[in-house]
């Protein structure tokens, strides 16, 4: 489903600022897959994100989509087949726009947008039944500007917004980092439930271990723009917390040591 | 005082055809700046290249119609070739409108020939509609009236449809828009380009309404159309797509009122642009001055 092939990204090359952010990431994934993606701070797990949702030119490298180099595809047109939920809630909804305006872009994401009248009623009820899933009373808010929702809220719509059409591919960046430990647990509840209702191949940057230990079924740790560690399948189900920690440490340990 | 006064409502229905015609521009102003978060100023050209081409048009024996359809094709691609500046050299929107208003004085005097045309002599839109209906005030009031409202609701009606939910979105969140298959750059040449051809189709009807076409009936109208937003914004709110829209077309309609009293109380027409500039200033200024709103050093341009 995704495969990225040796992906290299460098910013502000030939600068004093030259940084390596990716060095030859290669990473495989079957359709279906849900998998969570860990590393300490710079070690270009977001950078491996926005770099498959096409924010910045990348290279050499490459980066397949169901067989199909996705090359310098622009991020909008790449957005038609991959939905992301950003670490930001104010980064994914569109404020002072209601909240069905903002389910209807999600919508119409894979799609053509036409000169017809957007809001139909039959739009209305498929909506009002998808936030229907979160708990939270949002579908009886179908009218109020998405800016007057909690931060909760809005992560919580737009993560209906990526899953209302379903999507090839859909990139969580720490899409639970800003929220409160309950709402965090409530978005990652309903995340996994949407997710696994339509089978999505999925990638989560995730700073919380015990979120990526114990949410889908396998796991990639990052360093230095390189993935150090894949897990799937029983070694992934039966790892602990501090063993995981225990990798962590063991990976500074080599970084110390080639110093 | 009373005779400033009689002077003043005198001056009422004139006023208020004028403003029918300028709350176009207003609108020019407030599609970029409000709905798509892209502040242009070239209705500052945009306003007289419509009213050049329609002028040299007719002048040529063109119908009106013709003249008016070419006139506001012009500003669109105008306002199109603004928003590809800024987005291509990526520099500030306000500059990319700037060079373009340069260029289309030149432009404009090219297009006449020479700096204005009368045009009493040839029929115009008015006469069109009914002979005589350009020396009778009440008519062309409602006539004008009747286009605003057709167009304030047309708008409205795109606001509410898939493309222009789309646009809406451009305006309030890029990022969130791209990550929503939103083609920018599209929606924004479109968008601008749209709102341009509502300025210099003000143009068309402005020189077929005065008789005459003349290179400098864009001097100042940018800040009165800012102007006209701001007044408008202020009586209405923008918390609704209908107020938004509303509000550059009743703020025209009030700010050329407030310009016909401050001439009536004896303003020399000359020191008009500084009363609205200062207008503008105060309104800009009041949410800082009544402490609503910490002021900041430096605002982030576009």
């Amino acid at each position: 489903m995704l495969a990225v092939k040796g992906l290299r990204k460098v910013f502000f090359p030939g600068t004093p600022n030259e940084r390596l952010a990716l060095d030859c990431v290669d990473l495989n994934l079957a359709a279906g897959t849900f998998c969570a993606v860990i590393g300490s701070n710079g070690a270009g797990k977001s950078t491996l994100l926005n770099a498959i949702a096409g924010q910045f030119p990348v290279g050499p490298g490459r980066i397949l989509l169901d067989g199909e180099d996705l090359g310098r595809e622009p991020l909008h047109q790449r957005a038609r087949r991959i939905a992301r939920v950003f670490q930001d809630p104010m980064t994914g909804t569109a404020p002072g726009m209601s909240v069905e305006e903002n389910l209807l872009l999600a919508e119409l994401r894979s799609g053509r947008r036409r000169f017809r009248f957007g809001l139909t009623s039959a739009r209305r009820a498929h909506y009002r039944e998808r936030l229907a899933i979160l708990g939270l009373g949002l579908e009886n808010r179908l009218f109020d500007r998405i800016d007057t929702l909690s931060g909760g809220q809005r992560q919580a719509v737009s993560l209906i917004m990526a899953v209302l059409t379903t999507p090839k591919l859909l990139l969580l960046d720490e899409h639970t980092a800003a929220l409160d430990p309950v709402t965090a647990d409530l978005v990652l509840k309903a995340t996994i439930r949407v997710v696994a209702e339509a089978r999505l191949t999925t990638l989560m940057v995730t700073h919380n271990m015990h979120h990526a230990i114990d949410v889908g079924d396998r796991l990639v740790m990052m360093d230095q723009g390189r993935v150090r560690l894949s897990l799937s399948g029983k070694e992934k189900t039966g790892l602990s917390v501090e063993e995981l920690v225990a990798r962590f440490r063991d990976k500074d340990d080599r970084i110390l040591l080639a110093s | 005082m009373f005779d400033i006064i009689r002077s003043f409502v005198e001056l009422i229905p004139v006023t208020l055809a004028q403003s029918l015609i300028y709350a176009f521009v207003a609108l020019a102003v407030m599609i970029p700046f409000r709905l798509l978060n892209f502040p242009d100023l070239s209705c500052e050209g945009n306003f007289p290249l419509g009213g050049c081409i329609c002028g040299t048009m007719l002048a040529m024996g063109y119908s009106p119609l013709a003249a008016m359809a070419v006139g506001t094709l012009g500003g669109f691609l105008s306002g199109a070739s603004v928003a590809m500046i800024a987005l291509r050299f990526r520099i500030s929107s306000l500059l990319a409108g700037i060079v373009v208003i340069t260029m289309l004085y030149s432009v404009n005097l090219r297009i006449m020939g020479r700096s204005n045309i009368a045009l009493f002599s040839y029929p115009t839109i008015f006469d069109l509609i009914r002979p005589g209906l350009n020396d009778s005030l009440p008519g062309k009031i409602l006539v004008l009236g009747l286009a605003v409202a057709l167009v304030l609701g047309l708008l409205f009606a795109f606001m509410k449809t898939e493309k222009g939910i789309a646009l809406r979105a451009v305006g309030a969140n890029l990022d969130m828009a791209q990550a929503q298959g939103i083609s920018v750059w599209w929606t924004t040449v479109l968008g601008v380009g749209l709102a341009a051809a509502f300025a210099s189709f003000a143009g068309t009807v402005l020189v077929q309404s005065q008789g005459f076409s003349d290179v400098n009936i864009g001097f100042g109208v940018v800040i009165n159309g800012l102007a006209a937003v701001i007044i408008g914004e202020l009586l209405l709110g923008r918390h609704s797509v209908a107020r938004q829209l509303l509000a550059p077309v009743v703020g025209a309609i009030v700010y050329y009122q407030l310009i016909s009293m401050c001439l009536a109380f004896g303003l020399a027409p000359s020191d008009l642009k500084f009363a609205s500039g200062l207008l503008v200033l105060v309104m800009l200024a009041a949410p800082t001055l009544m402490g609503r709103e910490r002021a900041v050093v430096r605002e982030k341009v576009s």
